[in-house]
């Protein structure tokens, strides 16, 4: 196989496990977000604020493994993206 | 119910370190290396305004306080959130072909670990222990017995 498709296959791979992971985590986190605010409304503010930050730290690697798989893509593999 | 929301203090904190991490290792590499310097900020700037955008709809609209309706708008602003940062990211790989990739990605992360880091090392983030009054209600609770 080519080794520039190869690169299109690894930043694909990169893009949708990343972006799987992401869903799966931001999916749970939401659920309990939900499930704390049923038990007790009165802490929602304090609850939006953890979510915040436990957000980020979901989003983190996900969002890095773009950043490289979109490297991959644009500047590594030539002919891609101009 | 309507009401009016502000960042709070400990997401404020999170966004200014951010910024201060994005611009001391920009001014570092400025001073040692320059042409990796733009490279660097580029990074900090793509992991930061995303983030700023994000809290900003997180806390700062009025919006009604029901959990459901909340965490609807926290997932539109997610994706959108997202959809930037990855705009921003392919804005830059496009555009700029002189980019040093390993000064922005290591900028990117270093900046996006400020959401781990912060709150590990700010008093802002440690939640007042109960220890005390857990105490004197099992005290209260011996006597009763």
């Amino acid at each position: 196989m080519e080794a520039t498709a190869l690169l299109y296959i690894a930043g694909a791979l990169m893009l949708g496990i990343g972006a799987a992971g992401a869903a799966v985590g931001i999916g749970v986190l939401g659920g309990r977000f939900l499930e704390g605010a049923a038990r007790q409304p009165e802490l929602i503010p304090m609850l939006r604020t953890q979510f915040f930050i436990v957000m980020g730290l979901v989003d983190a690697l996900p969002v890095i493994a773009i950043a490289i798989g979109l490297y991959v893509l644009f500047a590594v593999a030539p002919g891609f993206g101009g | 119910m309507v009401q009016k929301l502000t960042i709070p203090p400990q997401i404020q904190s999170i966004l200014v370190w951010q910024w201060l991490i994005t611009i001391c290792i920009t001014a570092v590499l400025f001073i040692v290396k320059r042409d990796v310097a733009l490279s660097a900020f580029l990074g900090g700037l793509v992991c930061t305004v995303p983030n700023i955008y994000f809290a900003r709809q997180l806390f700062t609209k009025r919006r009604i306080a029901v959990a459901h309706t909340l965490l609807r708008s926290v997932y539109v602003a997610e994706f959108i959130k997202l959809g930037l940062a990855i705009a921003l990211l392919a804005i830059v790989l496009i555009n700029y072909k002189e980019v040093h990739p390993i000064a922005l990605f290591v900028t990117y992360f270093i900046t996006h670990s400020c959401m781990w880091a912060v709150p590990l090392i700010s008093h802002q983030f440690k939640i007042k222990s109960n220890k005390s009054k857990h105490k004197i209600s099992k005290k209260t609770f011996n006597q009763t017995l």
